[in-house]
């Protein structure tokens, strides 16, 4: 089955008398504890089946006179789909996890801003592999394992203290950053511009503040090198994006250097290239005014009060959001979907509960560097996020 | 014995990330030589306390917190304090107090007491 943990869509994992092999801790928990906590069917606190359900989910849709869908970065690219029929059908916004996490670095990628590769040819030709702002210990646990920084690839075969050269950067000595010893470096950064600055100094062969030269030289000995991005360069960069992606283009002269966004939920990536391929943007998109703007992302709709209900799928944003949006939040109506019973489907005016994408149900998702891939469940729900969204889009 | 570091009052810097062991609770990764400095031990509960917003934590040491302070894991309790400007680092102030650490249901509380 493949492992809808992360976004590394781990395609390898194997049930065998109920034990699951090679999943990574973060993926073990995802599929072993998949029938725990299971969301119920509740309006106004009070359980309901299915059918009530729905039916309220579209009356308040209905009366909605500003709402907002939200979410679906865990979700199958096929609910996505739906979703975005229904934001259009209630002229409505729509937005989900990516405009506070990586959604600038998908959206640079899907408009060929910067250049990106996957992570199979990564595994095969990468020299220098640069993990900035994340912690893939953690966040991608299989990540380095499986694509990046251990496999032995075409053109990598000597293995990674000979054939990789590792560059972690932080603002702490993180597990990954204690892993750069032989061929490796740790660069702890303060300021993340002033990094950018110093690499592009370095390829240019002048001295640049951070010790970085020698990355550079290293760089331009290979012809393929990798950054993988996480949030950590998303906040460090400040909003300053376009200096980032010129650094990277500016690079590209010097030593072939390609950009994967690394570490967030298992379909982000699927729900930005869902939205791009409709309307041509990525995210925070209202269907009133035709555009993407930073004021339709979720968070500024529900700080400006600019929403009165919010059609939340597979998402937990009370616990995931800072506070002075989640206390909003709790200000508007919800109709939640989610397969479990998060804090923000128990104080929803509706509750619906749905399946596990890629345990209890198929469909097609997008790996962090663009890779199609069909889930295999393991179970078969006869409810999904599909037929209850494909239902409120009828009701509506 | 009294212990003097329960009266005092530290500014450290905390850092935002995901963590796979523990989200569930209320717990704060502190670095040893912070940890030791500021005179809390491993399973203290310490209030951390941001502008007018502060939290109980348990505190466990981790040799890969930021020097000069913590590691709060990805959470309900780190998003209570931490806003967009500060989304994955923060400076605050950490203490040693009585008690047990917070529950997710007193954040929702708080969310919800608000309307």
């Amino acid at each position: 089955m493949i492992c809808t943990g992360c976004s590394c869509l781990c395609e390898d994992i194997e049930i065998q008398d109920s034990k699951i092999l090679n999943a990574c801790e973060k993926g073990y928990k995802h599929i072993s504890r998949f029938k725990e906590s299971k969301a119920k069917n509740r309006v106004y606190g009070k359980e309901v089946d299915l059918d009530k359900a729905i039916e309220s989910a579209v009356e308040i849709l209905k009366s909605a006179k500003s709402p907002a869908i939200y979410g679906l970065d865990t979700t199958t690219v096929e609910a996505q789909r739906i979703a975005v029929k229904i934001a259009e059908k209630l002229n409505g916004y729509i937005d989900d996890n990516s405009s506070f996490c990586l959604g600038e670095f998908v959206e640079a990628i899907l408009r060929k801003k910067i250049p990106s590769a996957t992570l199979d040819e990564v595994r095969d030709y990468a020299y220098v592999l640069v993990y900035w702002g994340t912690n893939p210990y953690h966040s991608i646990p299989r990540h380095m394992s499986k694509f990046t920084y251990y496999p032995r690839g075409k053109k990598r075969n000597r293995g990674y203290d000979e054939d990789r050269f590792l560059v972690v950067i932080d603002v702490r000595r993180s597990e990954t950053a204690k892993l750069a010893k032989k061929n490796a470096k740790f660069i702890k950064v303060e300021d993340d511009l002033e990094l950018v600055d110093s690499f592009e100094r370095a390829l240019e062969g002048k001295a640049p503040k951070y010790d970085v030269a020698e990355i550079a030289r290293e760089m331009k000995k290979a012809d393929f090198n990798a950054i993988f991005g996480g949030l950590g360069l998303k906040y460090g960069l400040r909003g300053n994006y376009e200096k980032f992606f010129s650094f990277l283009n500016k690079a590209n002269k010097f030593a072939p250097l390609y950009f994967i966004p690394a570490g967030f939920h298992s379909n982000m990536r699927g729900f930005n290239e869902t939205l791009f391929e409709e309307v041509g943007e990525v995210n925070k998109f209202s269907f009133i005014e035709k555009r993407s703007d930073p004021n339709f992302s979720f968070p500024e709709l529900l700080k400006n009060k600019k929403i009165d209900v919010a059609l939340i799928v597979g998402t937990d944003p009370m616990s995931s959001l800072p506070f002075d949006v989640s206390e909003k939040l709790y200000e508007i109506k919800k109709v939640v979907l989610d397969p479990r019973e998060t804090f923000t489907a128990k104080n929803a005016e509706v509750s619906i509960s749905s399946a596990f994408s890629g345990i209890e149900c198929g469909g097609e998702m997008v790996r962090s560097d663009g890779v199609r891939v069909k889930l295999e469940p393991i179970e078969k729900a006869e409810i999904d996020d599909v037929y209850i969204l494909r239902r409120i889009l009828e009701g509506l | 014995m009294m212990r003097i570091a329960k009266f005092l009052k530290f500014e450290a810097f905390f850092v935002v990330a995901r963590y796979s062991w523990e989200q569930e609770k209320a717990v704060v990764y502190l670095n040893p030589e912070f940890a030791k400095k500021a005179g809390i031990k491993s399973d203290d509960v310490v209030l951390i306390t941001k502008g007018e917003r502060s939290l109980k934590f348990r505190a466990k040491l981790l040799e890969t917190a930021p020097e000069n302070g913590g590691l709060i894991p990805n959470s309900i309790f780190a998003n209570y304090l931490l806003d967009f400007q500060n989304f994955k680092k923060f400076n605050a102030y950490v203490e040693i107090v009585e008690g047990e650490e917070s529950k997710a249901e007193e954040v929702i509380r708080r969310i919800t007491e608000k309307k």
